[in-house]
This record gives structure tokens, C-alpha cells and sequence, in this order.
């Protein structure tokens, strides 16, 4: 399996994020890394993708009187999902070993 | 309607489920801060950039996918329709498998109940229901008597040929009975089992031979007294056919046995045909025997001219086709009637013929232990049903709020209570198939300690009928254990109904009631245990008034031809005896028969000469010199038996007991009083006739309980071995150190080695082997209350730690107020000790009205002894407080801060339930 840069980039703002990986909050770390806006649906299409790849798991927060009686969604890493990330870094470290951007 | 205002619904249509609504709250968020910043018109457009962007329709694709998932996870489908079956086992599976410790509990609880159930039902199946194995086995039937006083009896000779003569059966046959005898090949003596039949007797049972042939009238021959006494004469050679497993054991299965000559009871004997394999008598365990006969062979007597209130004949008859067993006994009744008319001997004692089938009739022994037997372990399996009840309501109210949503979902309450009582299916049918893999060893088990008695358990084993009988108990199990969870789940309240700080009430006080119900029925099984291991403990602590300890019997087969006399026996007997006393341990021996312990002769006695004198109905074991010692009977008045005694064949002496003594002669001494007893007398042809021998008594001894350790003997006469010197003498040897039964041997042989010895058997292993049927029972009702102990108290346990876990924050917080912690654990453990006694009571109750069908088993006890009650009620309340303790213990220990989710009952049991809420309120609130 090879992640995608989104992917990547959604799952390392998840593992930063740690208890606070709301997906909004999500969204908002990688547009701030980026530079660039994303549509809230490639940030939701992403997360799902990952969960459902086993990457990542999703836990909502007790029910909250101030969300209309919803609990928040956040994400967290899985075992599987920490060892792609690792992998994916040292592919990249060696195909970028010896190249120097111009 | 505002441009926005639609793409929102669009959104929505576009994005179920919870995840769709975060998405959905994430762009309303962006939405009205690009509102605010660059105005309506931007936004809109922004928005529908968004509702059009291709992600968008990705995502939507895969919360639709996801959504449809989890929506049908949680509806049931609707009856009838194809697969529902499937969908209820997977649900059910997966709920199992989610919690895999209770599971396995239940399981397990089940197997054991289910498999004791199937062992026990296959010992019955194979001991009283199978069919005979003979073909049409079930039209067999089995004649017997009975006299005034509803006594069974026997038949005579003649009366049983009139039986065969009579319209009752297609064709009947007589048997005469076991004779435990010897065989003489190349001059070896060897044991053998004979049963003595008339030539129809194949014919009747309706099985040929695998090899030559059966008897055929022309196999019969009738001697006369004299013949029959005479040393010289040489008998004509005699019929005999092999059982198949005889004939492969001591013959090797050799066909050319057809036609051999073998010495039998000293008389030679053709062999004329082998029995196909497994082919035996199947005859009533009144016989007294349980092991397959050896050979069959013919009477030499002409039974017909018998004496008729001579009876010692059996007979059996193949009804027809269609014709009941009440027309049958109409036809006998008819017969008796005729011969109360006709014989005075018949009408003295009021004879009348009974029949009934052979099969209940072999079976009759075995069906009270058997009962005993079911009872118990179907009282097993009821404690374990209350148990797994008890577990899967747990479960259920575990389940209320996923339960609660199906509701919500549309699912009808019939619909989930199916879902409940599939769980119970599937645990029952796990519970099932580890029972029948535990079954046959559990068979095996209940056949090694089965006693002698049970007869055909040679035919036990799981076969099909065994099958159908686990399957439907593994139903009724399913539906019992399932009933009451499955009413729990569909009264299951909708979502959101808020959380509780205790379990309900009416929850609680169903557990209570199952609880109740396990305690009353181990309460019952601990009962019957404990009276019988009283009883088993009364028996060891009788004095049976003779020596068991260090007394060692056999006998010797000492056949006519080589005995044929008085003299040439009583020479036998003294010869032996001499040899053996100087044998270094052996104190004293005798011949008494039959012995103590190893069965009972009984004969109406006169006291005094002639028809005038007033009877008595006694035991009487014919003795020897040397017997009354060797069994340490204690003297009371006069003397013993001596040598001098015994030499004259018509002059015989006595030694009665104290309790003959006090009934015949209650005012003076017994001393030289006058007895008589009949014994049988042979004429010059056929004819047999009783004569009233007159026998002086010439000492008294204390009475003794020889037939039963638990039961008074009747009066009792020791008289001279001479009263009837036929049958085969026991010998009772007083040793110190253990007789093997090679010396016996050897010192037997000297005097004459053609009579068989059999082994030498301890009188104390003959009294252990006498309590068969005691220990039988007593081993497997011991061991089945164990089990219900065990399981009453998991489910004390497991329903009290339950409950004290939905009590578990209430407690916390009363400990955390100030609440003494020894006393919340007292009112826990005093709510245990509540519903114990009330089990209790109850138990008590059924007991007292149970106990009294094992009253049979029960020795110096009364079915009501107070002090087992006691102590059953003691033990019980004991291990319910201790079940109780423990988890009152931790609840008030634990600390009232611990977090969130520390209650069993809101502690989340899956990812399932925070979705299922959701999908319900996106379901059920009002748009945005």
C-alpha cells in the first residue's frame, strides 16, 4: 500500500494533533502546512478512506448539550496506521537520498 | 426558500449518518464565516462550489455504503422473509462472540447438563427401552405366579406345560434357570454358566444357529430316580449349544466343535450348534444372573410330573400379531381358574398365573436406580437452565439501549425477543454439541459404576434415539433459558430513557426468583445426598452379629457322578476341612450353604412332628462342623454342629437361633425341642415327593442379619448339611492372614481334584459389593449435587455481582458520604441470605415430599431427618453468603472517583452504540 499526499499529510496532522484530531481541526492543520484551501469533503473523503483502510479509528465524545446533543468525532492513529506512516517516511528518505532540489 | 437553504438539503440527501452530519456542520461553519466576511452572494456560490466539488460525491458514496452497514446491523429483517433465519444466527454470534467469557460460561454449564442428561438417557435407553434384540422381540412375553398375599412365584412343572398347552400363545417354552457349573475338557475343570431350556426355547425367540443346528424334541430324555442316582449307570449323551462368545473363547472358534464331547456337571455333552454373535437369554433379573450364559443345555428331569407346589419354572411365550397382553392374561386367567379347580395344591395357596412382557420385565430392577438417576440429573440440568437464564437476562439488560434503538428502527417486539431467544438457540446448541462430545465417556463412566444389577448394559451406547433425545432437550433448553430474557428484550424501553443509579426492580427481582429457584432445587439434591451418605454410614456401623473381617468363601462344584452319596460328601467335606486347618492362619472352616451374604434359602418349618404343628416361616442355611465358628456366631445355649451329627443321613440335628427360639418355644428351653422340615424324596421311577423329616435341635446362637446388614433375618435354623445334600457347599475359612485362592486349590485337589473351586472371595468385599446399588446412587447423586451445588452458587454469584454492579455507584457514593463499609456488605450479603431462605424453605419443602422415593435406599434414617435438613441448610446459607460477599466487597471498596463509565450497566459494550444513538437522532430530529 502506498499512501497518497493527502493521506500522509492528513494522517501526520492526526498524529500531532493527539486528543484534539477533530477533523475540522484536521483540515485546518494541513491547510495551514499547505498553504492551500481544501474542499471539507476531501478532508472527510480522506479520513473515511483511512478508517476504513484500518489506518485510523474514530471515537465520538459523550453526547454535548452545546452540539445539539452530539458528541464530537475525533481521530487517532492505529498500530497499522503508525507503521505505514513510518514506512512511507523511509521510502521517501531513500528516494530522496542523493537528490538535491534545484 | 434561500439558494443556501437548498444546497443544505441537498447535503444532507447527499450525506447520512453521523459522519455526514459533522461534514455537514464543518461546511455551515465555513459557510457562515464566508458569509460574514464577503457576503450572501459569495458564499452561496462558494457553497454549491462545494455541493459540486467531486469529493463531495465520493464521500457521499462511502457514508452511503457505510450507512447502509450499520442500519442493517440493526434492523431486523421482517418475518418470512428468506435469510432472516441467518441474519438472527449472525446477530446472535456476534453478540456471543463480543463477550466471550460469559459465553463460554454458559456453554460450558450447558454441556455439562446436557451431556449427563444424554449418558443418563442412553444407560435407560439401552437398559429399558431398546427392543429386545430377538426378532419381533417385543411380542415376547414372560409367565410367572402369584399366591395369597400378592407373593411372586415360580411355576411348576406342570403347571407351566399347561401354560404351553393353553390358547394364550403362538408357542411357548419353559426355562428352568441359571446353573453356575463346571466344564472337564483334558481332564481341567473349568467354570461354566449353563442355562437349562426346553427344545422350543429357539424356536421362540426366533433365532437359528450360525452353525448346526438347535434342539429338536428327540434331544430330550427322561430319567428315572434310580438312574438318576445310580453311580454306574451311563447316561445317554446330552444336547448342548454355544454362545458365540463361549464358543470363540474356550473354543477358539473352531467349526469342527460340532459333535464334540464334553464332560458338563460330570455328565457328557454333544455339542450340537453354535449361536449366531450376541444372541443371549434376555431373561428377568430375578434370575440372579447377569452374565451371559455359556451353553444351553436340556433338562434330564421330566419336569411335567413334577410335583405341582414344586415350582422353580419360568415361562415364556410369543403372543400373536395383534392380539394385546389383556387378552392374553384373559386366557391365563382362564387356565389358573382350571387349575385352582382341579389340583389342591394349586387352590391351597390360591395360585393365580401373571403375565407380562419380557421386556419391562428384564428392565424391572434397573428402573428405580434409573429413575433415582434421572431425577437428579434432570434436576441438574433445571439448575443449570436457571443459571444461564439468570447470565443471558444480564445480558439483555446490557443490551437495553442497542435493543431499545432496534425498537426505535421499527422492529416489532415479537421481532426482538426472536433476536434473544436466537441467542439462547445458539448457546443451547453449542451447549448441546459439547454435551453429545462429552457424552459417550460419560457413559462409559455411568456403565463402569453401574452396579451388577442393571441388566443389558452391554446394549448402552449413543446411538440415534439418544441423538433425538439430546436434540430435544437442547430445545427445551433453548426455549427455557430463552423465554424469559427474550420477554426482557421486548419490553426493551427506546433510547435516552436516562441512566439509572440502580437496576430496576422488577430486573432484580427476576434474578431473585431464579436464584430462589436454584436454591430450592440443589437444595433437594443436597438433601438426597446427604440421607443417603447417612445411610451408607449406618450400614458400616451395623453388627451384622457374625465376622465379615478376615473370612474368606468359595465353593466346590462337586457334581453327582463323583458325589453321588451322603457318605462320599460328608468324607469331601471333613477331608477338605482337615487339610485346611493345617494351613498356617486358618482358625476354622466349615460348609455352610448358603452363607451369609451370598443368599438365602427359606422353608416353612414345623415345631414339632406332624400336620397338627404350628409353623414357622424361617431362613435355613444347611451347616457343617466348623461353620458357625469360622463365622464367629456367638453360642448361646447347648452345642454345635459336630462330625457325629453329620454321619447319619436320617437322623438330623440342629442349631436354631435365638429369635426361632423365642418364637417357637417362648417359655422353656430350645434344648433337644423337636423340628421338622421337608425334604425332598426320590421314588423307584420318576415320581418326587416331600417328606417331614423330624430334626432334634441341639443349641441356640445369636441371631444374626446374614441377607442384608440393613434388614432382620427371619428365624433362623442351622440345620445338618444332610437335610439336603444336593447343590454345590460353600466353605467359610476363618483366616488371619489372606487365603489365595491357589492354596485353597491345592489343598482341595489332594482330597479330589475333579470338583471345580471357584475363587476365594473375602466376606467383607461380598458386603462392599452388596451395597451396589446404595453406592451407585450415592456416588452419581453425590456427584450430580455437587454440580448443582456448584452451579446454584455461580448463579448466587453471578446474579448478586450483577446487581451490586447496578448498585455499584449508589454504594460508591454512600461509602464516600461515610457509610461503614462492613455494613453495606451485610446488607448486600443479607439480601443473598434473604432469597437463600426463601430457596431454602421452599427446597426444604420438595425435599420432604421427594425423599421419600429413594426411602428404599435409606438405612436407620428417616426421610426427614432433621439433621440432615439442618446441615443441607446450613451449608447452603454458607455458600451463598460467601457468593455474596465478594462482590460486595469490591463494589464499596472501589474508589467513588474512578471516572466515567464505572457502573456495569453504562459501561459501553462496542463501537455500535454511540453510532446506533446518533443514527437515531439524525433520524429523529427535525431538520436544520
Amino acid at each position: 500500500m502506498s499512501l497518497g499526499s493527502l493521506q500522509q499529510m492528513a494522517m501526520l496532522a492526526v498524529a500531532r494533533l493527539g486528543d484534539e484530531a477533530f477533523a475540522k481541526v484536521v483540515q485546518e492543520e494541513v491547510e495551514a502546512a499547505t498553504g492551500r484551501e481544501l474542499a471539507v469533503s476531501t478532508v472527510y473523503v480522506t479520513l473515511v478512506r483511512l478508517e476504513d483502510q484500518g489506518l485510523v479509528t474514530s471515537e465520538t465524545t459523550p453526547p454535548d448539550p452545546l452540539r445539539g446533543g452530539r458528541g464530537k468525532r475525533f481521530f487517532r492513529l492505529t498500530p497499522a496506521g503508525w507503521s505505514e506512516l513510518r514506512h512511507t517516511r523511509e521510502v521517501m528518505a531513500r528516494l530522496w537520498d542523493g537528490v538535491e532540489p534545484a | 426558500m434561500s439558494r443556501s437553504t437548498v444546497a443544505f438539503r441537498l447535503l444532507r440527501r447527499l450525506l447520512p449518518g453521523p459522519m455526514g452530519d459533522e461534514a455537514i456542520d464543518a461546511l455551515a461553519e465555513r459557510y457562515r464565516a464566508r458569509r460574514l466576511r464577503s457576503g450572501p452572494m459569495r458564499a452561496s456560490a462558494w457553497l454549491w462550489l462545494q455541493v459540486a466539488h467531486p469529493d463531495t460525491v465520493r464521500l457521499s458514496r462511502l457514508l452511503r455504503r457505510r450507512y447502509r452497514r450499520d442500519l442493517e446491523s440493526l434492523t431486523v429483517p421482517a418475518h418470512g422473509r428468506f435469510g432472516a433465519l441467518g441474519w438472527h444466527a449472525r446477530t446472535g454470534m456476534r453478540g456471543l462472540v463480543r463477550r466471550p467469557g460469559l459465553t463460554a460460561s454458559i456453554v460450558v454449564t450447558l454441556a455439562l447438563g446436557i451431556g449427563a442428561n444424554t449418558a443418563v438417557f442412553s444407560v435407560i435407553d439401552g437398559v429399558l427401552l431398546e427392543p429386545l434384540p430377538f426378532p419381533d422381540g417385543e411380542q415376547l412375553a414372560y409367565v410367572w405366579g402369584v399366591t395369597e398375599g400378592d407373593d411372586t412365584e415360580l411355576l411348576s412343572g406342570p403347571q407351566a406345560a399347561e401354560v404351553m398347552a393353553s390358547e394364550a400363545f403362538e408357542a411357548a417354552t419353559m426355562i428352568f434357570g441359571y446353573v453356575g457349573t463346571s466344564m472337564v475338557r483334558d481332564a481341567t475343570p473349568e467354570p461354566l454358566l449353563t442355562l437349562t431350556v426346553q427344545h422350543r426355547f429357539f424356536d421362540v425367540l426366533g433365532v437359528a444357529p450360525l452353525l448346526g443346528r438347535g434342539f429338536v424334541a428327540g434331544d430330550e430324555f427322561k430319567l428315572t430316580n434310580e438312574q438318576m442316582r445310580d453311580p454306574d449307570f451311563v447316561r445317554p449323551v446330552g444336547a448342548m449349544v454355544l454362545r458365540y462368545g463361549a464358543w470363540i473363547d474356550r473354543f477358539g472358534g473352531d467349526p469342527s466343535v460340532l459333535g464334540q464331547i464334553v464332560e458338563v456337571s460330570g455328565h457328557r455333552q454333544q455339542i450340537v450348534g453354535v449361536m449366531p454373535p450376541g444372541f443371549r437369554a434376555h431373561l428377568p433379573a430375578e434370575l440372579g444372573e447377569t452374565e451371559p450364559e455359556d451353553v444351553w443345555i436340556m433338562s434330564p428331569f421330566d419336569q411335567p410330573s413334577f410335583p405341582r407346589d414344586t415350582r422353580f419354572v419360568r415361562a415364556i411365550g410369543r403372543v400373536p400379531e395383534g392380539r394385546d397382553l389383556s387378552s392374553v392374561q384373559d386366557e391365563l386367567d382362564r387356565v389358573s381358574a382350571w387349575q385352582r379347580a382341579t389340583f389342591g395344591e394349586d387352590a391351597r395357596d390360591d395360585f393365580h398365573l401373571r403375565v407380562t412382557w419380557l421386556q419391562s420385565e428384564t428392565g424391572s430392577t434397573a428402573r428405580g436406580p434409573l429413575a433415582l438417576l434421572l431425577t437428579a440429573v434432570g434436576f441438574v440440568l433445571l439448575i443449570a437452565c436457571a443459571n444461564v437464564a439468570t447470565l443471558l437476562l444480564v445480558r439483555a439488560s446490557e443490551r437495553e439501549e442497542e435493543l431499545g434503538v432496534r425498537r426505535a428502527l421499527g422492529a416489532s417486539r415479537a421481532q426482538l425477543a426472536l433476536l434473544a431467544l436466537s441467542e439462547s438457540v445458539l448457546v443451547a446448541t453449542l451447549g448441546g454439541m459439547l454435551g453429545i462430545a462429552l457424552a459417550p465417556a460419560l457413559t462409559t463412566l455411568l456403565v463402569d459404576l453401574a452396579p451388577a444389577e442393571l441388566p443389558r448394559l452391554d446394549m448402552v451406547g449413543v446411538d440415534r434415539s439418544v441423538l433425538a433425545f439430546t436434540a430435544l432437550v437442547t430445545l427445551s433448553v433453548a426455549f427455557v433459558t430463552g423465554s424469559l430474557p427474550a420477554l426482557r428484550s421486548a419490553v426493551a424501553a427506546p433510547p435516552g430513557a436516562g441512566a439509572r443509579l440502580s437496576g430496576s426492580r422488577r430486573e432484580r427481582r427476576t434474578g431473585s426468583v431464579l436464584v430462589g429457584i436454584e436454591v430450592t432445587l440443589a437444595v433437594v439434591l443436597v438433601t438426597g445426598t446427604g440421607l443417603l451418605l447417612r445411610s451408607l454410614g449406618n450400614t458400616f456401623s451395623v453388627d451384622p452379629g457374625f465376622r465379615t473381617a478376615d473370612v474368606f468363601v468359595w465353593e466346590a462344584n462337586l457334581t453327582t457322578p463323583s458325589h453321588p452319596t451322603w457318605p462320599s460328601r460328608a468324607q469331601y467335606f471333613r477331608e477338605v476341612q482337615e487339610r485346611m486347618l493345617t494351613e498356617p492362619g486358618v482358625r476354622a472352616v466349615g460348609v455352610m450353604t448358603p452363607a451369609p451374604l451370598t443368599g438365602v434359602e427359606r422353608s416353612e418349618v414345623r415345631v414339632g412332628m406332624g400336620e397338627d404343628a404350628s409353623t414357622v416361616l424361617a431362613d435355613f442355611r444347611r451347616t457343617g462342623p466348623g461353620a458357625i465358628e469360622a463365622l464367629g456366631i456367638d453360642l448361646r445355649e447347648g452345642r454345635t454342629l459336630t462330625w457325629t451329627d453329620l454321619e447319619d443321613f436320617d437322623r438330623l440335628y440342629a442349631v436354631v437361633d435365638e429369635r426361632f427360639a423365642r418364637r417357637a418355644w417362648p417359655t422353656e428351653s430350645a434344648l433337644g425341642q423337636v423340628i421338622s422340615m421337608e425334604r425332598r424324596e426320590y421314588g423307584a421311577g420318576s415320581e418326587i415327593y416331600d417328606e417331614w423329616k423330624r430334626i432334634e435341635v441341639v443349641g441356640v446362637v445369636e441371631s444374626i442379619r446374614g441377607r442384608d446388614v440393613r434388614e432382620d433375618d427371619l428365624p433362623t435354623v442351622y440345620v445338618s448339611y444332610a437335610q439336603n445334600m444336593w447343590g454345590r457347599p460353600v466353605f467359610v475359612t476363618h483366616s488371619d492372614v489372606p487365603l489365595p485362592s491357589s492354596v485353597v486349590r491345592q489343598h482341595a485337589a489332594v482330597v479330589d481334584a475333579r470338583p471345580l473351586i471357584t475363587d476365594v472371595a473375602s466376606l467383607d468385599t461380598i458386603a462392599m459389593a452388596r451395597l451396589g446399588a446404595l453406592r451407585f446412587a450415592l456416588t452419581l447423586v453425590g456427584a450430580f449435587a455437587g454440580l448443582g451445588l456448584l452451579l446454584a452458587s455461580t448463579g448466587v454469584y453471578g446474579v448478586l455481582s450483577y446487581a451490586v454492579g447496578r448498585r455499584e455507584r449508589e454504594l460508591n457514593i454512600r461509602a464516600a458520604l461515610g457509610a461503614d463499609g462492613a455494613r453495606l456488605s451485610w446488607e448486600v450479603v443479607r439480601s443473598a441470605l434473604a432469597i437463600t431462605a426463601s430457596g431454602l424453605l421452599v427446597g426444604w419443602l420438595a425435599a420432604g415430599l421427594l425423599t421419600r422415593f429413594i426411602r428404599t435406599l435409606l438405612f436407620d434414617v428417616s426421610p426427614l431427618d432433621p439433621l440432615t435438613y439442618l446441615g443441607v441448610g446450613v451449608a447452603l446459607l454458607t455458600v451463598a453468603g460467601s457468593a455474596a460477599w465478594l462482590p460486595a466487597r469490591r463494589a464499596w471498596r472501589r474508589d467513588p472517583g474512578g471516572g466515567p463509565a464505572v457502573t456495569q450497566g453504562s459501561r459501553p459494550t462496542g463501537s455500535i452504540r454511540p453510532v446506533a444513538s446518533s443514527i437515531v437522532k439524525s433520524r429523529l430530529s427535525p431538520s436544520m
